[in-house]
């Protein structure tokens, strides 16, 4: 039997505890509780959902369709039907007025955040994100970046978050040097951050790029540095795959010796 | 309202310690019928946490000379007798308090820069042995002070009457780890307040005015805390479900400090990204710290390799396994936290102990309750209230009442009612000391509470570069 080792873990902070708590009720007490509020919870969501397809049927999209969405989506952020009747609302009641569509942009921000609470690997909530942000007149980038990084401190391997910040760089021209050193401070933090390394590998060249006849991926002063690290990374876990991956490609382009 | 208090239990405990509110928790929570009390008017006994007045209260409190408490009288039947209680505040003794910044605001900002970090000194010391020796660091050389501080913290309070109670190991434990932290991150969380308005514009000088305003910010601990995440106290607040009436706060770093004249405050490197980001020790030494880590969280699997090492002292297995002095420093100092002599087994325990507390709440292996340690008794109590104990603070114990002939406690008499019992449950410093082993000598422990404007860590390193 292996036992997780709680050395390597990284967890997040423990949840804020509430004041004031009642007396523990027994379990089948709660149990029968928790079956009915479920009850109630699936017949108010039902309601909610067929009464968004009538709206949709009857192309009355509403501030009442909107709202009913949201709610929908707060509870389950993975129905992909519900963000697209969403956003065809949302277009249907566009305002010509620049200032009010922007109003309602950063509104969907804030309700994507609250869906991310609920699951923030959600497919949809990230999509609709991008969307939001390319709707903008003009979208406030420098918040996104931010949201990149806490949500990969919440979780360092999120795909969904990494291609939202690949996304967000693209759009805002966000310095390759700043996302340099927030890949720093990623593989700082946990060196085992495959994603982290990776995305170093595709900065790099771009901040230090090598001269046109060099065997190397980056320019040399930057190669020594990335070595150094790659070797204090290595000297402290070598049983740990992704420095050894990152080195693969720091030295792989050499030149091949003659035979 | 007094005469609706029932008068017969089945439990009485008295005084709020943590080991007696964890005997009233446990006891209230099979069902017993629990009256707690204790005669100050706030919970904890020695593990209270205080504002700043409510310290400077204390220290007033127990250098007052104590006023006698008159044994009471009441109807005894026969065959009964009345024997005194101690005073508990017998336990401290050298109790001081010291300023180090004016009583009153400066008029003008002084052209000096403020040098003195520490602000103000409660030095408590527990214990009634005569060897207490008082560790007073002194603000002119701040190197020494934090070294004294720590060495002055040392594990358990000597005389608490229930003994095997399950939290005890993790008593020990986690007390030894104030060894490394306790002030250092204390202070921390205290100034945080201030340093945010000091941003702006040059350091504030401040005034016993002006902090005794700000008395309510403090929360300074009589006995401070650390707790192993995955120490069995913390299982215990969790079982119970004691951990949701207390918030706590993972400790950010661990310090250590490394000896000698020329010493500094290093920054412990516990977990794999502190070894990745260390400076403290050498390419080599990562790998080998790293290897004895991971060989120390599993040791037991290992036999072989330990056979001749376990009844030798640790530092001659830690030299045996190549680890530098500079490593030996971090893992007997602060990790392992044994002394000079430990023997093997214990040193590869508490290694263990640190590590497997690792990683489970945050980057190092403790926390701390977030407004002191004063709040596990309390939270102990809370759960015993909610089944149906009852708390009376300010209710102090004149006697207890027992059977002359077969010498079994009754009940006790406060403010001349009678109360009855099955069980008492009273900590050994109240407890009568008739009842107490006479030759016992009882070795003392010394604290000092620091409060200071600024983290010790940083404050050290700047002072060196400043002289270098």
């Amino acid at each position: 039997m292996s036992e997780p080792c709680l050395f390597y873990a990284h967890c997040g902070e423990q949840d804020a505890q509430v004041h004031g708590r009642l007396k523990i009720k027994t379990t089948a007490e709660q149990a029968a509780e928790k079956k009915k509020e479920r009850e109630e919870k699936q017949k108010l969501y039902l309601a909610g959902l067929s009464k968004v397809f009538e709206k949709r049927a009857s192309e009355t999209y509403d501030e009442e369709c909107l709202k009913t969405t949201a709610q929908l989506l707060a509870a389950n952020p993975d129905a992909t039907t519900l963000w697209n009747i969403r956003r065809e609302a949302l277009l249907a009641g566009k305002s010509e007025n620049e200032e009010l569509w922007s109003e309602v942009l950063q509104g969907e921000l804030k309700m994507i955040v609250a869906c991310l609470g609920k699951n923030h690997k959600s497919y949809g909530a990230w999509h609709h994100r991008c969307w939001v942000m390319e709707n903008f007149p003009n979208p406030p980038w420098a918040d996104e970046v931010k949201l990149c990084d806490s949500y990969l401190k919440l979780d360092e391997r999120n795909f969904h978050c990494w291609d939202y910040r690949r996304f967000v760089v693209a759009g805002s021209k966000q310095q390759p040097e700043d996302e340099l050193k927030a890949s720093q401070q990623l593989i700082e933090h946990n060196l085992s951050n495959y994603s982290a390394w990776h995305y170093r590998s595709k900065l790099l060249p771009l901040v230090h790029p090598p001269p046109a006849t060099s065997p190397h991926p980056v320019a040399e002063q930057a190669l020594i540095k990335e070595l150094q690290m790659v070797v204090e990374a290595v000297f402290t876990d070598p049983s740990d795959q992704s420095p050894w991956f990152f080195l693969r490609w720091l030295v792989g382009r050499q030149e091949k010796g003659p035979r | 309202m007094d005469d609706d208090l029932p008068t017969q239990y089945e439990v009485i405990v008295v005084g709020t310690g943590l080991v007696e509110c964890v005997v009233a928790a446990a006891a209230a929570r099979v069902g017993k019928k629990v009256l707690h009390i204790d005669k100050n008017d706030y919970y904890g006994v020695q593990w209270a946490s205080f504002t700043l007045k409510g310290a400077q209260q204390w220290v007033d409190e127990v250098t007052a000379t104590p006023a006698p408490t008159p044994p009471g009288d009441c109807e005894l039947e026969e065959g009964e007798q009345l024997v005194g209680v101690a005073n508990p505040s017998v336990d401290y003794s050298g109790v001081k308090q010291t300023w180090h910044v004016p009583k009153e605001p400066l008029p003008s900002p002084s052209p000096e820069p403020a040098s003195a970090a520490p602000v103000e000194q409660v030095v408590p010391v527990e214990g009634s042995g005569g060897e207490n020796t008082q560790l007073m660091g002194t603000p002119d050389t701040p190197p020494a002070t934090p070294q004294d501080t720590t060495q002055s913290i040392v594990p358990v309070t000597p005389q608490d009457a229930v003994q095997d109670k399950p939290q005890d190991t993790a008593q020990d434990a986690v007390e030894a780890t104030a060894q490394e932290m306790s002030p250092a991150e204390q202070s921390q969380d205290s100034s945080s307040t201030k340093s945010e308005k000091e941003e702006s514009g040059r350091k504030k000088e401040w005034s016993q005015e002006e902090l005794l305003k700000l008395s309510r910010k403090f929360n300074l601990d009589l006995a401070p805390k650390l707790l192993y995440s995955q120490g069995p106290m913390v299982e215990l607040l969790i079982s119970s479900n004691i951990a949701r009436y207390v918030e706590f706060k993972c400790i950010s770093r661990v310090l250590t400090w490394r000896g000698g004249d020329d010493g500094s405050l290093l920054v412990v490197p516990c977990s794999r990204s502190d070894v990745f980001t260390t400076s403290a020790v050498s390419l080599v030494e990562k790998r080998l710290l790293m290897k004895f880590l991971e060989f120390c969280h599993q040791y037991d699997r290992h036999p072989e390799q330990l056979e001749e090492h376990l009844d030798k002292p640790f530092v001659d297995f830690l030299r045996s396994r190549k680890l530098t002095d500079n490593l030996i420093h971090f893992v007997t100092e602060a990790i392992g936290m044994v002394g000079e002599g430990a023997g093997c087994r214990e040193g590869l325990e508490r290694t263990r102990a640190f590590l497997t507390s690792l990683g489970r709440y945050g980057t190092t292996p403790f926390l701390f309750s977030m407004y002191g340690s004063g709040e596990l008794p309390q939270a102990f109590c809370r759960l015993c209230a909610v089944f149906e104990g009852i708390y009376i603070l300010r209710k102090p114990i004149s006697s207890l009442v027992v059977d002359s002939s077969s010498h079994t406690c009754l009940g006790l008499l406060s403010e001349g009612q009678r109360f009855t019992c099955n069980h008492l449950v009273m900590s050994a410093s109240h407890a009568p000391r008739e009842y107490l082993p006479q030759d016992e000598s009882t070795l003392g422990v010394s604290r000092a509470v620091f409060l200071t404007d600024r983290l010790v860590y940083i404050n050290i390193a700047c002072l060196m570069h400043s002289v270098s």
